[in-house]
């Protein structure tokens, strides 16, 4: 199989699994949650209106479909020409920028979610506080063995850097990529602090599904951080390898199971939602 | 071990966040040696200003029935069960009230205490 087609495979399979299966499975959430959790009976869970949050996530879920058209002309455009290299410029940078372009509706949504858990925290009337006197532990919420395998990971990194520093591939940054990696791990860092430590974003989440989120969103960075690591690990070898070619493939699987890690997360969270009925009776994860 | 807080109530939240800690600790539901929230990690939970949990670790450490340690943390102090018993603000209650008393016995007027206390307390 020619490196090109394999490549234009596995570019398809990132627009699918992006641009098609991440919007529509989050879409479907969405909408099973507004149909089993209606407003007139789970009102706090519904700080603005329906038709709002419909409105919102048809717009995410259009912009999805713009990107997915794009997509489509990118590798209609490479069959058409047949060029080796994507839209005739450089594979690596195109399927970069496509991705970012991919995740654009993701980060609008993060942003709605924000205004979303704002807005909730303006409307809660419950002048009751809780909290849990105890201190939290970052092993508390994500496995050892995760955490030994992310410290590990990138301790074979820097390794690996130190290694072909001795004997460099055309282009390599020497020790300016321990560095960048070190940033990577220090973002994802952040955002697992803020997870475990971090205010309160819904003020009617129970103490016990807010240790699940948290716990989910420290396992994700760390794997984010571990597939981050790998991903610049495997350009490195194959670069050394002379596989240089197979760089883009690697980027554009390294994306798709990111992401697929994202739709597995989504869809496995459990919350109660008893918690946002306007007269909570019993509790009960559902 | 749950803390529970009402921002309605008329009690001043450090010293609900005082008499719940020192709760916890009499009725054995923390143990001395066990370590605590952060002041941060406590006020991000409860939606309230760090510098009331602050305030409150404060008076806590100040009757020692909790002690701090360093980067290590907050734990419950070796006496606290001990400590916890001990109401300062019935023992300044009682000793203004003898003040008081005193001061009346010899002819200070209302406003001659309030205007002496306010000098003092500001000094």
């Amino acid at each position: 199989m020619s490196d090109s087609i394999l490549l234009y495979i596995v570019f398809v399979s990132q627009i699918f699994v992006i641009s098609y299966l991440l919007p529509t499975k989050l879409y479907q959430r969405a909408r099973e949650i507004m149909a089993r959790y209606p407003a007139q009976e789970y009102g706090k869970l519904y700080p603005i209106s329906v038709e709002e949050i419909e409105q919102k996530i048809c717009r995410l879920v259009l912009i999805s479909k713009v990107v997915m058209g794009i997509g489509v002309g990118i590798v209609a455009h490479g069959l058409y020409y047949q060029s080796q290299q994507m839209l005739g410029w450089d594979s690596q940078s195109v399927i970069m920028i496509f991705y970012m372009l991919q995740i654009t509706p993701l980060v609008l949504l993060a942003v709605f979610s924000e205004r979303y858990f704002k807005k909730m925290r303006q409307l809660n009337d419950s002048t009751i506080r809780k909290a849990q006197l105890m201190p939290r532990r970052v092993e508390n919420y994500a496995p050892k063995s995760l955490l030994n395998l992310a410290a590990a990971v990138y301790i074979s990194f820097v390794g690996l850097v130190v290694y072909i520093t001795q004997n460099p591939f055309d282009g390599f940054a020497g020790y300016i990529n321990v560095v960048g990696v070190t940033g990577l791990n220090i973002f994802f860092g952040f955002f697992a602090y803020k997870a475990i430590y971090g205010k309160k974003k819904d003020p009617h989440q129970g103490e016990d599904v807010r240790f699940k989120q948290s716990s989910r969103i420290v396992k994700l960075m760390l794997f984010g951080s571990i597939a981050a690591t790998v991903n610049i690990s495997m350009h490195f070898l194959l670069s050394t390898l002379d596989l240089r070619h197979l760089n883009d493939v690697v980027s554009s699987l390294y994306f798709q199971i990111l992401m697929l890690v994202v739709i597995f997360a989504v869809l496995k969270e459990d919350t109660n939602f008893d918690v946002y009925k306007d007269h909570p009776q019993e509790e009960g994860v559902n | 071990m749950e803390i529970i807080i009402n921002v309605d109530d008329d009690t001043p939240l450090f010293s609900q966040l005082v008499n719940q800690i020192k709760q916890a600790i009499l009725s054995g539901h923390i143990g001395e040696g066990d370590p605590l929230p952060s002041i941060r990690q406590l006020a991000n939970d409860l939606a309230i200003n760090n510098k009331t949990v602050a305030k409150a670790y404060r008076l806590l450490e100040r009757d020692s029935v909790i002690e701090t340690k360093g980067y290590r943390g907050t734990f419950v102090h070796p006496d606290a069960r001990k400590n916890s018993d001990v109401d300062i603000n019935e023992s300044v209650t009682e000793i203004l009230q003898q003040a008081l008393t005193s001061l009346k016995e010899i002819g200070a007027t209302d406003s001659e205490i309030r205007i002496e206390f306010a000098r003092l307390m500001n000094k």
